[in-house]
């Protein structure tokens, strides 16, 4: 191959120009080239994402980039935001913390998700960083309290962004809002949605609205709507409203009266509002762009009444109460529509009344009357494979399929699945995300070998009661050429089999397993064993509890299956975990440790 | 690439005698197999790291001779901690060779009825077990491996309790219709996970409810 004569270029001329690149992709094959070009990398890279904290050392990554503005650090598994794994599983952010505070300079914003943290580590980073900090999100985290807050407060005096949604907080007092109030005026994100924390004092937000004037999205914990109204009135920039309840056993025409700001075109929360409470949103509807009644109490008629007054609408979050006839409203209405997401309900009907439940009916409308969709996430309680075909055939932007059939139903329309899914594969070709959940027989081996086979860009997959035998994940395993994060669930291959799928899939870096033909230790999944890939194993809850059942906390963690998780790793093996959680591999006996001991 | 290696090792040559029965009798043995718990308690894991480097050495040789020293009837290998060539990627062959190998153990053990011995040398003490399935044998390794890090007061009750969970599986596992039994019978319990933040919402609505109307009955 001619060699490109890139001679003249110079240092400053090669920064320069990796300077625009940003996708994490572009990087990595930059950083490839040659030594000098990994070097500018290094050295002009402004984010990285960490997908899982324990695949690298914070000090092997703070080494190499030394001038990183932005850093995202993922910790638990999916599975613990299903409530899959013990509070105390790991994902500690202490020691990225310490590394981070006083070796990146340039670091503006760091974003930790899934993590604990204590207040002492948002201590030691405010000291650190809290001069020039522009963004932290501590987003479903927990370990720390209000008066952590109150340090990001006082010391964070830039910050524009400061989102903690649905992070578990132990509550002393307010007064980090206060203090918020007090020292912030460049807040254009606020974001306490889903915390649970009370003790809120509606001036200090007030205040906050005020003296922030670039304020457009602000998502708050259950504060009475009513409460809010001034904020409300007062937030003219805002574009985005999250969280807040509707009362109980109010006067319903009190809510006419809460305007909403003008500009605003996404809802999310309005926990608890029922049909009397409509009118509070319906002059905002045209608008609307994002909206997210997964916390309401609206029936399924009211649902289809405020769908057909949305016809801007790209998002759309619902419960399955929305039912068909209200799929069939957005197909007709929300030709805009770019992301769906119907999610379960109650699994015992109410003393509401809830009837409604989605099929393959509504499904069908949806992807043939809304041809943007780029995200689709259903929990269905029927289907069948000619809407699967549907959405192969009609949603050609689509990046991310997840389906779940519930379980209530006995009789489905149409099992196995195993055409619909290779005709919904072969169909979206731009899928880089897939979740297919059904139940035993949901789909064969010949179903699960055609997700090997059509699977040409995925790269996330979370697979439940799919296949029957070994041999369909044997099948399996020789395709789907760019997974990299697999998520096994309920499933009755041998450990065996999963360690030789794991060897055959050739981009995989993380895999998590529950619910399969596990053996008491784990032994057999040693045969995947090989440099750098770290195996941990969970007994099953019955053998936990007899091992370590004064630690334990009864209902809490609902691991009742054992559980596999294993994963690339530079770091070695993790020494943080809790003693329900065997790490396997690398072990001590490792032939390589033993030479280096 | 090395053979797959057992795991009992006899360094001073005064393991099981030539037929393979073991040099103590059946009362004896009885009380060993209780003390065996105290024992693997008290095994410091550096000695027992030394012990397993020492042995993965020495017994690719004695593997497949004659009167082989070290060896025990019944456990047939098990390739616990392989070594696979420095690639991460294993091409075809190599893994539909590893599962064959797999089958086999697997078959090697359910053929073979002879009581399969577990021979522990410590501190100059020589104690052997029959009836130790490949399942406790490898559960009692794995402990050994995993308990390294846990403070010495809680191994003990660790491993014991961990040994008379896997005593009491019977091997499902070689058997076809018990495994897929077991199977259906375990993620029958294995319903699908809600989100907590859904959850959440549920239960809040349930209060809600029962607030305003107390004494309603849950169903219509």
């Amino acid at each position: 191959m001619a060699r490109v004569r890139s001679n003249g270029l110079s240092d400053e001329a090669l920064q320069c120009v990796m300077a625009h690149l940003d996708e994490p992709l572009d990087r990595r094959a930059v950083s490839l080239v040659c030594k000098k070009w990994y070097e500018v990398d290094a050295l002009t890279r402004k984010h990285v994402t960490v997908a899982f904290c324990y695949s690298i050392s914070a000090a092997d990554l703070t080494r190499r980039f030394k001038c990183l503005e932005s850093l995202t650090v993922k910790g638990k598994p999916r599975a613990a935001m299903y409530n899959l794994l013990p509070p105390d599983w790991g994902g500690y952010a202490k020691p990225w913390i310490e590394h981070i505070s006083f070796t990146c300079i340039c670091l503006k914003a760091l974003h930790l998700r899934r993590m604990i943290l204590t207040d002492h580590d948002l201590g030691t980073f405010v000291r650190g960083r809290g001069h020039m900090l522009q963004s932290l999100k501590l987003e479903k985290c927990s370990g720390f309290s209000t008066r952590g807050l109150q340090d990001v407060a006082r010391g964070c005096r830039s910050l524009k962004v400061f989102m903690l949604e649905e992070s578990t907080i132990e509550e002393e007092s307010g007064e980090w809002l206060h203090e918020l109030a007090l020292n912030n005026s460049s807040l254009e994100v606020l974001n306490f949605y889903m915390t649970g924390l009370e003790k809120i004092n509606i001036s200090d937000l007030e205040l906050i609205v005020t003296n922030c004037p670039s304020l457009n999205s602000l998502k708050v914990s259950e504060c009475d709507l009513l409460d809010l109204k001034n904020v409300l009135k007062k937030a003219t920039a805002l574009e985005e409203f999250g969280g807040g309840c509707f009362g109980n056993g109010q006067e319903h025409d009190v809510f006419q009266s809460i305007v909403f700001p003008p500009k605003l075109t996404s809802l999310l929360g309005l926990n608890f509002m029922a049909e009397a409470e409509l009118p509070a949103i319906l002059p905002r509807a045209s608008a609307l762009k994002k909206l997210d009644l997964q916390y309401t109490f609206l029936s399924t008629e009211n649902h289809c009444q405020l769908v057909g007054l949305c016809p801007n609408l790209e998002v759309l979050e619902a419960r399955n109460v929305i039912g068909d006839k209200g799929l069939e409203a957005v197909a007709n209405n929300c030709k805009k529509l770019k992301r769906l997401r119907v999610e379960r309900g109650a699994d015992e009907p109410t003393l509401e009344d809830e009837q409604g439940w989605i099929s393959h009916k509504g499904i069908s409308s949806v992807a043939q009357g809304c041809p943007l969709l780029e995200y689709i996430a259903v929990y269905v309680s029927d289907m069948c494979n000619s809407t699967l075909e549907t959405v192969g055939k009609c949603c050609k932007n689509l990046k991310d399929f997840r389906l779940v059939l519930l379980d209530k139903e006995e009789q489905i329309t149409d099992l196995p699945l195993d055409n619909g899914v290779k005709a919904l594969l072969q169909g979206c070709e731009k899928l880089n995300r897939f979740a297919f959940y059904v139940r035993p027989g949901g789909l064969t081996d010949v179903g699960l070998s055609y997700i090997g086979k059509y699977s040409t860009n995925i790269r996330w997959m979370l697979l439940g009661f799919a296949g029957e035998t070994d041999l369909g994940l044997h099948e399996f395993s020789r395709g789907c050429p760019k997974l990299e994060r697999l998520e096994i669930r309920g499933c009755f291959f041998s450990e065996a089999a999963l360690a030789s799928a794991v060897l055959s899939l050739k981009s995989l870096k993380y895999i998590w397993v529950q619910g399969y033909n596990a053996t008491v230790t784990g032994a057999n999944l040693l045969a995947m064993a090989r440099p750098y890939w770290n195996i941990e194993f969970s007994p099953g809850l019955q053998l936990s509890r007899d091992l370590f059942s004064e630690d334990m906390e009864g209902e809490e963690s609902q691991g009742q299956a054992a559980q596999i998780l294993a994963y690339y790793s530079l770091a070695g093996r993790r020494t943080d975990h809790p003693q329900s959680v065997i790490p396997l591999a690398p072990s001590v006996f490792n032939w390589h440790q033993v030479a280096v001991f | 690439m090395s053979q797959p290696q057992l795991f009992t090792i006899d360094f001073l040559g005064i393991g099981s005698d030539e037929n393979g029965s073991p040099q103590l009798d059946s009362h004896q043995h009885l009380l060993h197999k209780r003390s065996m718990q105290s024992c693997l308690g008290k095994i410091k894991p550096y000695m027992l790291q030394q012990v397993l480097s020492h042995g993965c050495r020495s017994d690719s040789q004695n593997f497949h001779s004659e009167g082989h020293i070290g060896v025990c009837e019944g456990i047939k290998t098990m390739d616990l901690f392989p070594q696979h060539p420095l690639g991460f990627q294993s091409n075809g062959k190599q893994e539909s060779a590893l599962l064959d190998r797999k089958t086999e153990i697997c078959e090697d053990v359910t053929t073979n009825p002879s009581s399969p011995q577990l021979t522990i040398f410590y501190n100059g003490a020589v104690k052997v077990y029959n009836d130790v399935s490949s399942r406790e044998a490898e559960a009692i390794i794995m402990l050994a491996a995993a308990n390294e890090d846990a403070l010495p007061s809680s191994t003990p009750s660790n491993i014991s309790n961990l040994l008379r969970k896997s005593v009491s599986n019977p091997e499902e596992s070689t058997q076809g219709a018990k495994q897929s039994h077991a199977i259906e019978t375990s993620n029958a319990n294995l319903p699908i996970a809600k989100k907590l933040s859904l959850q959440r919402f549920l239960q809040k609505r349930k209060d809600r409810v029962s607030r305003v109307i107390p004494y309603a009955t849950s169903s219509k």
